[in-house]
């Protein structure tokens, strides 16, 4: 059964421009979020979603409808990020002021929201310490909501090497979680508001 | 509940609250016309039967250059998300290659000749026979890696810093406008200058390599490591026809006499985009262009306030602050200060803005000011 996107792919292998730009509206949003996702606030934003599109303008007749159009699209944006991440390594950064030393000019913000952005904030430099292949199949599966199944196929790797990942990611973010004041202060918020169970349980009776 | 299952459900909570983040709107408008003039100009490369042809040739020729270890990146017929074309020429293949055709990643490797491309209006690089390259950076500061070989450039002369440049694994040769020929020996890259200034150093430092400062003509050995060590040898630079093939380390590629011995200059960048015979530096980048360079940061700002600033129903925003701009003598930004500070995501971003704008070179450089009433 074709669908409407496996028409529209058919027609740009064939080089039909307007059918690419259908496909690049269609789907601009979801790279654009994924790519937000996975690079945090950037003003590159807008160039490496152009990126993106300029690499399915120039692999989609390599696209043989093997999987998804959009797991496909998916596997380019990921190598897209990862190649944008490794270049931007070695651009010069500056800071003005140490991180911690200045407060977030939030103070017209409701205090829930400001804990969330900050929150999000740390979240997200620790995601930016785990390794690429850690960093992108917790992205994609925790955040995106994508199966393992079609991670794997995205990334190339085996479902096991992918759940291995995920697993070791979590468990490095969970480690790395305390040095991050905004998350240690959750984890701790949610430790003390957690009712204690065992005292609910009903006494097992002696026999 | 442990700690641990504090932290689990700490983590849980919020890459829930990152999931439901929406992401910054773009101006779709924008990207959609940069994009389709991008690919107006540049025809699918897989579509077009030449190049076709050359990827099939390439299959056969690269069998006998599998020494350079580039196989790994043939496009087969798997799906390959993301484009590596390797262009292999063999003898029959001749013309330039045009170089707004290649991707970042792109690797192009020689048989027994030499191959041309263009970069129009910016760069034309020739690649010595039995060499490699690969683009590795796009756009504002195109840099080609040279994995193994030797290849040689003629640069447009152009008032933006670091117009082109060649990484040798961490070395980085930066140039202007000017005629120069990298060679990729064992432990270290010749460069051959015949025409302009070029700056050597850490590949580390892209967009304000500072290290070596050769002008021409001269004849320079550097260290791959970032050219912690070398040798510079002024007035030795002989300008060969055509690039020099791939050299073994131990080629007739040294400088015809002792290299000379100099002390990487650090403090100053290529002063002048020309030759020796240039006009003088003006005192300061001229104000037109200043104010110019300005707007184009304070808008980064702004876009990475909009980016990085919660927001809420009914609540608006605002921060004013004093943005000062300093300029180094070489044309780069050196330094953003923001008074009063603005939060630290909002700095981050903006900082990517320092190795976009850069501004013509002067004696002493330039300080400007904005201020900046910001509001989301």
């Amino acid at each position: 059964l074709l669908t409407e996107v496996d028409e529209l792919v058919t027609r740009c292998q064939g080089g039909d421009a307007a059918a690419f730009k259908e496909l690049f509206r269609a789907h601009r949003s979801d790279v654009a979020r994924l790519v937000h996702r996975m690079l945090g606030p950037t003003p590159d934003l807008e160039d490496v979603v152009q990126e993106v599109f300029l690499q399915v303008h120039r692999s989609i007749k390599d696209f043989r409808g093997q999987a998804r159009f959009s797991t496909w699209l998916y596997r380019v944006t990921v190598n897209v990020v990862l190649m944008h991440r490794r270049s931007a390594r070695s651009r010069p950064v500056f800071v003005d002021a140490p991180e911690g030393h200045v407060a977030p000019d939030a103070r017209s913000l409701p205090d829930e929201q400001v804990a969330r952005l900050t929150r999000i904030r740390a979240f997200q430099r620790l995601l930016g310490r785990l390794s690429d292949k850690k960093r992108t199949v917790f992205i994609l599966h925790e955040i995106e909501g994508v199966p393992p199944a079609e991670i794997s196929e995205i990334v190339g790797a085996p479902v096991l090497t992918v759940r291995t990942r995920l697993f070791y990611a979590r468990r490095e973010l969970a480690a790395m979680l305390r040095e991050e004041p905004a998350l240690a202060a959750l984890a701790n918020s949610l430790v003390e508001t957690e009712p204690r169970e065992t005292t609910r349980q009903p006494r097992k009776e002696a026999t | 509940m442990d700690k641990q299952g504090g932290e689990l459900r700490a983590l849980r909570q919020v890459a829930h609250e990152l999931q439901n983040e929406p992401a910054p709107e773009l101006d779709w408008d924008r990207v959609e016309q940069a994009l389709l003039e991008r690919t107006a100009h540049a025809e699918p490369i897989r579509a077009q039967s030449r190049w076709r042809g050359i990827a099939l040739v390439a299959a056969a020729a690269a069998v006998a250059i599998a020494g350079l270890g580039v196989l790994h990146h043939v496009r087969s017929s798997a799906p390959a998300p993301v484009a590596h074309v390797v262009y292999v020429y063999g003898p029959q293949v001749s013309g330039a290659l045009d170089g707004h055709r290649l991707a970042v990643g792109d690797r192009v490797v020689t048989g027994a000749e030499a191959v041309r491309v263009e970069h129009a209006g910016r760069v034309t690089w020739t690649l010595a026979p039995h060499s490699s390259a690969t683009l590795a950076v796009n756009g504002r500061y195109l840099t080609i890696r040279l994995d193994s070989g030797s290849l040689s450039a003629e640069v447009v002369p152009s008032q933006r810093l670091e117009n082109f440049a060649v990484e040798v694994e961490q070395t980085r040769i930066a140039v202007h406008g000017t005629h120069f020929t990298v060679q990729k020996l064992g432990d270290s890259a010749r460069v051959v200058l015949m025409r302009g200034v070029v700056a050597v150093g850490p590949a580390s430092e892209r967009g304000h390599t500072q290290g070596w400062l050769m002008t021409a003509p001269a004849t320079g050995t550097f260290s791959l490591d970032g050219a912690g060590t070398g040798h510079v040898d002024e007035g030795n630079a002989t300008a060969p026809a055509e690039p020099a093939p791939a050299a073994q380390p131990t080629s007739a590629s040294a400088p015809a006499a002792p290299p000379v011995a100099k002390e990487p200059a650090r403090a100053p960048a290529p002063a002048s985009t020309e030759s020796k015979s240039a006009a003088p530096l003006p005192a300061s980048p001229p104000q037109a262009e200043l104010d110019r360079g300005a707007d184009r940061v304070a808008s980064t700002v702004r876009s990475c306030f909009a980016q990085n600033t919660e927001f809420g129903a009914g609540v608006r925003t605002l921060a004013t602050t004093a943005l000062s701009i300093q300029v180094a003598p070489a044309g780069n930004i050196t330094t953003l200060h923001f008074d009063p500070p603005l939060a630290p995501s909002v700095q981050r971003c903006s900082a990517s803005v320092m190795s976009s704008v850069h501004f013509s070179p002067s004696l002493q450089g330039a300080t400007a000011k904005r201020t900046l009433k910001l509001e989301r």
